[in-house]
């Protein structure tokens, strides 16, 4: 299973809140190269996203993340764009891919990480953490949020084009399939690197799921259950599931503190499905020597989750 | 009587097409009839035997190539959750369930008071009036081929993204779409109307239930649109009750968003490629149907289904 060092890499540079120089960039080497894949570096209009958008470009975010794809054997082109985008396409905020070959990144994702999901907020010393609870969850932190739903919509929006470029065959709900490429991808790279992007995104649909409720007065509406995406607590649930049902041991205190009873049960189960899946048609077409090459590259630093 | 009527329809219904090709029966399709411990479940057992409703089903599933058995048994709950290897099984318990929401002896209320009888025994899932045979043969068969769609993945080894059991409702719908506009129309208003049903009764009290919501199944409520979703991304005229034109959009209807996702656009007379029926259509053809024996499965599709 191919590690993902370098989504790992670039996500931590998007908590990172020094300036990188050039010369501390990240180099890849030359081989890690794919003629399929293009990058676009889009700077905003708007001056509140200037600070991001400098930030990861300065990280070579989408020069990471286009190395981190370069074994795969893609059947057509794929676009890597960071944008302000289209103003109702990008609002949301959003990422998403257009299903004509361009991934685009909005920096309204990645704002609302810094400045919603992943603030702390204060609370009366005995109030309890619920469903209605904004922000970090207790125990969790900054970087791990920033980290998390950075990698997670990235790796979400990379499942869309896989299975729209490689014509991947779908029984169930893509969006589903999306996140389970994501949570899939988040496992394989060791246990700190699982532990930090699987809870930082389990806290972006936390966060998501209570402003929905607090908008709806608790309530969950049936054009919600309508949508082409499960529900945000749905998403959290299987995302967590999966890394329980991979890792029990890493993941047995969230999952007791923050899974239902009921799903632990079969969450090994539903890791080995999404495997099994990702085996047959993602893997064959995944150049086994250029991963190599990608697993061999370096990774974390520790001041990287100093947020 | 309520259940002799229903149980008796739902399998009549099927017991058409035993009669008519018995010698259709494949030999990798074992059945069980499972003798339940409750006294009303061995009501409903004597009647699906009397009817041969899982012999009907040996017939239906006769094209596949993998061995499967089909039974029927008391569970405990209206759901048994399928087990790589382990038999196909239909609970005494999800019958009842079934019959127990179906549409009832005084039926929607009729405005002309010279004809206040006119709904009786019947159901409504938005303008598309429903018959009692409808919202039993409707749901059965859904539930039988969601299993057998479980049953497929593990014994095909077939690849399966999105959760399990939203690419078993899938494959299901598409099933059902595929013996003709007459089982397609009424095996999907029959199961639209049990699970719009069984939702507005459990409603008020799962959707704050994190045991609900963190199943491994979907809410009922996803599982109604996702009924919905793969027969309009097939057929948007045939079922176009579901889509709110020119009126508000009501929980029975399936939001324009998403038909989007499970059609493309309605001005195309095909769907999107991109759409949701069409990759469930892909899936299955690459997947399954190399599997299925073709010319049994011309003279399964050719068969009458289900009486007028």
């Amino acid at each position: 299973m191919m590690r993902i060092v370098a989504a790992a890499a670039l996500a931590l540079a998007l908590g990172s809140s020094t300036v990188v120089t050039p010369a501390a960039a990240q180099e890849f080497p030359p081989e890690l190269k794919n003629d399929m894949i293009e990058i676009e570096y889009n700077e905003p209009t708007s001056a509140k996203y200037q600070p991001i958008y400098q930030r990861l470009k300065e990280r070579k975010l989408l020069e990471q993340l286009a190395a981190f794809l370069s074994p795969l054997k893609l059947q057509g082109a794929l676009v890597l764009s960071l944008e302000e985008g289209d103003p109702r396409a990008c609002r949301g905020p959003n990422s998403y891919y257009d299903m004509a070959g361009k991934l685009h990144l909005c920096y309204s994702w990645f704002d609302y990480l810094e400045n919603g999901v992943a603030k702390e907020i204060p609370r009366q010393p005995n109030e309890p953490f619920t469903s209605t609870s904004l922000g970090l969850i207790p125990g969790f932190t900054r970087a791990e949020v920033i980290i998390g739903g950075s990698v997670g919509v990235i790796l979400h929006e990379l499942g869309h084009a896989l299975f729209d470029i490689q014509d991947i065959p779908l029984f169930g709900r893509e969006e589903d399939g999306a996140d389970q490429i994501a949570s899939l991808l988040m496992l394989q790279f060791g246990r700190q690197v699982a532990l930090t992007t699987i809870k930082g995104f389990y806290n972006v649909w936390h966060h998501s799921n209570a402003e929905r409720l607090i908008a709806q007065k608790g309530q969950i509406k049936p054009y919600q259950e309508a949508d082409e995406h499960s529900l945000d607590i749905q998403r959290s649930y299987n995302l967590l599931c999966m890394a329980y049902g991979k890792d029990p041991e890493a993941f047995q205190e969230l999952a007791d503190r923050l899974l239902p009873r009921i799903r632990k049960a079969n969450c090994a189960e539903e890791y080995k499905q999404v495997a099994h899946a990702f085996r047959k048609t993602v893997l064959p077409d995944i150049d086994p020597d250029l991963m190599k090459k990608v697993m061999e590259m370096q990774i974390l630093r520790p001041e990287d989750f100093n947020r | 009587m309520k259940r002799t009527i229903t149980a008796t329809a739902c399998a009549a219904a099927f017991g058409l097409a035993v009669y008519a090709a018995p010698a259709l029966a494949q030999g990798n399709i074992k059945i069980i009839y499972e003798p339940p411990k409750k006294p009303e479940y061995a009501a409903i057992l004597g009647r699906l035997k009397e009817r041969k409703v899982l012999e009907t089903l040996q017939v239906f599933l006769s094209p596949m190539k993998f061995p499967l058995t089909v039974r029927t048994a008391e569970c405990g709950s209206h759901y048994a959750p399928y087990k790589m290897g382990d038999a196909v099984t239909i609970c005494y318990e999800y019958v009842d369930l079934i019959e127990s929401v179906m549409p009832g002896e005084k039926g929607p209320r009729s405005s002309d008071p010279n004809q206040p009888d006119m709904f009786r025994y019947l159901g409504r899932i938005g303008p598309i009036l429903v018959t009692r045979d409808m919202a039993t043969v409707g749901p059965f068969v859904q539930h039988v081929l969601h299993e057998t769609a479980l049953a497929a993945f593990d014994n095909l080894d077939a690849p399966v993204w999105g959760r399990k059991h939203d690419a078993a409702d899938y494959t299901a719908a598409f099933l059902l779409l595929q013996f003709g506009s007459d089982v397609a129309r009424k095996t999907i208003f029959g199961t639209a109307f049990f699970l719009n049903q069984w939702d507005t009764i459990i409603r008020e009290g799962q959707m704050t239930d994190v045991n609900y919501l963190g199943d491994i199944r979907p809410t009922v409520r996803q599982r109604y649109y996702n009924l919905l979703c793969i027969a309009i991304g097939k057929d948007p005229i045939g079922f176009s009750s579901f889509i709110a034109i020119g009126r508000p959009v009501t929980p029975i209807d399936l939001p324009g968003g998403r038909i989007g996702h499970c059609r493309g656009s309605l001005q195309s007379d095909r769907p999107s490629p991109y759409s949701d029926y069409e990759k469930v259509r892909r899936a299955f053809v690459g997947q399954i149907l190399p599997h299925l024996d073709k010319d049994q499965l011309k003279k399964v599709q050719s068969m009458k289904w289900i009486p007028d």
